[in-house]
C-alpha cells in the first residue's frame, strides 16, 4: 500500500505541479520503492491515455440549432416582457457577445483537446526553471511598462551574444500573457522564472504564460533575425495591456 | 463546449442538446456576467451545472457512436484509439458526476487547478483533492473493464 503522500506526489509530477525539490524526492523514493515504481507506471499510463483521447469534431448544423435556439427564446422574451428592450442593435450586441465568446470558448477547448495549448505535448516540453538570471545590462535595452486598471506589466529586452533575452515583471490579478513573434526570426531558448505556480505554455511564435502576480519572467530567444519585434498582449478580465516590444540596439 | 458536454454525457446526441441549452442559458443569463470572472470560466459553470442537472436526470449509460471519431490516424491506430476512447468514455461514466467533471476540466479542456477553481466554485486546495480521487477511480474503473492504461 503506498502512503497517501506518495500517490498524490506521484500525481503532482505527472500533472507538472510539483517543484523541483518535490521531484527530486519523488525520484529518490522511487528508487528505493517497486511498488512505487509500478504504481508511477499505472498513473503515467492512465495520463497517456487521457491525453491521447481525440478531439471530437462539433457535428454539423450545431451552430444553426443553437442560433435558432436563442432567436427563438429571444423572441418569446420580446413577446412576454419587454417588447423593445431587445431588439435592433442590443439584441445583436448580445448575440454576437454570447456566440464571440463562444467561439472563443470553442477555441480554446479546440487549441487544447488537439494539443496546441497543451504544455506536456509531445515536443513542446516546457524549459522552466525558478532561478532567476542576473539582470540586464546597464546599457543597450528597451524598456516598456503599460497598465490597465491594476494590471501592470513591465518589460525590459536585451541583447547578449546571439541570444534576445526578454525579463517581464506582472504585477496585478492572476493575469494571461502573450508573446507573439515571428518563429523564423526567434526561437525561445529558455525560460526562467520566480512564480513556480505559472504555467507556460510555449509554441513557434507564441508563448502563453498564466501569470499568478507578481511574478517575473525572463525569456531567452534564439535570434536569427535582429529587427524582429515581440507582440507583447497580457488580459486579467477586462484589463488588457498590448503593445509591441522593438528590437533591442545591438550591442 | 460540444466535447465537454459529451465527455460529460457520454452520447452525442445528448451533448447536442445539452450545448443548445448551455448557449440559451448564457443568453438568458448574460446580465449576470460581471466580467470579473473570465468568460470561460463562466460559460463553462453554465455548462457543468446543466451537465450535471442532465446526468442525474439520465441514469442510463450509453457509448459513443461509431462514426464519432474523426482523426488523421492509420486505420490501426484509429481502431486502436477508438478502442481506448470507448473504455475510457466507459470509465467515466463510471464515476460520479463530480469526479468526472474535474477529470473532463482538468485533461479533456486542459484548465489549470485555479480555472477550475473558478468554473467550480471551490477552493484549488478541494480541486486538487478531488483530481487526485477521480484519477485513482478512474484507473480502478478503468482496470475493472480488463483495461491496463500504457
Amino acid at each position: 500500500m503506498i502512503e497517501r503522500d506518495y500517490e498524490r506526489l506521484i500525481q503532482d509530477v505527472l500533472d507538472g505541479q510539483a517543484s523541483p525539490a518535490e521531484v527530486q524526492r519523488l525520484n529518490a523514493w522511487l528508487a528505493t520503492s517497486e511498488e512505487g515504481r509500478t504504481r508511477m507506471r499505472e498513473l503515467e499510463g492512465l495520463f497517456a491515455t487521457l491525453h491521447r483521447v481525440p478531439f471530437v469534431e462539433m457535428p454539423q448544423g450545431l451552430t444553426n440549432d443553437v442560433q435558432q435556439a436563442i432567436r427563438a427564446r429571444a423572441a418569446s422574451r420580446e413577446n412576454v416582457r419587454k417588447p423593445v428592450a431587445l431588439t435592433g442593435p442590443r439584441l445583436k450586441m448580445r448575440l454576437a457577445m454570447v456566440f464571440a465568446a463562444g467561439i472563443a470558448a470553442g477555441v480554446i477547448g479546440w487549441g487544447a483537446l488537439t494539443g496546441i495549448l497543451n504544455p506536456e505535448g509531445p515536443g513542446r516540453e516546457r524549459l522552466v526553471g525558478t532561478m532567476m538570471p542576473s539582470g540586464p545590462p546597464r546599457a543597450g535595452t528597451v524598456s516598456r511598462s503599460w497598465s490597465s486598471g491594476s494590471l501592470r506589466v513591465e518589460s525590459v529586452v536585451w541583447r547578449s551574444g546571439s541570444s534576445r533575452w526578454l525579463r517581464l515583471r506582472v504585477e496585478g490579478p492572476p493575469a494571461d500573457v502573450e508573446l507573439r513573434f515571428d518563429p523564423e526570426a526567434l526561437s525561445p531558448a529558455t525560460v526562467r522564472q520566480s512564480e513556480p505556480s505559472a504555467r507556460v505554455v510555449i509554441n513557434p511564435g507564441r508563448i502563453q504564460i498564466q501569470a499568478q502576480p507578481p511574478g517575473d519572467f525572463t525569456l531567452e530567444f534564439g535570434e536569427r533575425t535582429r529587427s524582429e519585434a515581440i507582440q507583447v498582449t497580457a488580459r486579467a478580465g477586462k484589463q488588457m495591456v498590448a503593445d509591441r516590444l522593438p528590437s533591442p540596439p545591438s550591442e | 463546449m460540444f466535447n465537454l458536454a459529451l465527455r460529460m454525457t457520454g452520447n452525442p446526441e445528448d451533448a447536442r442538446d445539452l450545448v443548445q441549452v448551455v448557449f440559451v442559458k448564457a443568453y438568458e443569463r448574460f446580465d449576470t456576467f460581471d466580467g470579473r470572472s473570465r468568460f470561460f470560466s463562466w460559460i463553462y459553470r453554465i455548462a457543468i451545472n446543466e451537465s450535471l442537472n442532465f446526468v442525474s436526470r439520465r441514469k442510463r449509460l450509453v457509448e459513443l457512436d461509431e462514426g464519432l471519431v474523426s482523426s488523421e490516424r492509420s486505420p490501426d491506430e484509429a481502431l486502436a484509439t477508438r478502442e481506448e476512447e470507448r473504455m475510457v468514455q466507459a470509465a467515466m461514466q463510471d464515476l460520479t458526476p463530480e469526479y468526472r467533471q474535474v477529470i473532463v476540466l482538468r485533461h479533456f479542456l486542459d484548465l489549470s487547478h485555479v480555472e477550475m477553481g473558478s468554473v467550480l466554485r471551490l477552493p484549488e486546495k478541494t480541486v486538487k483533492s478531488r483530481l487526485h480521487t477521480a484519477r485513482v477511480r478512474l484507473a480502478d474503473a478503468l482496470r475493472k473493464r480488463g483495461y491496463a492504461p500504457q
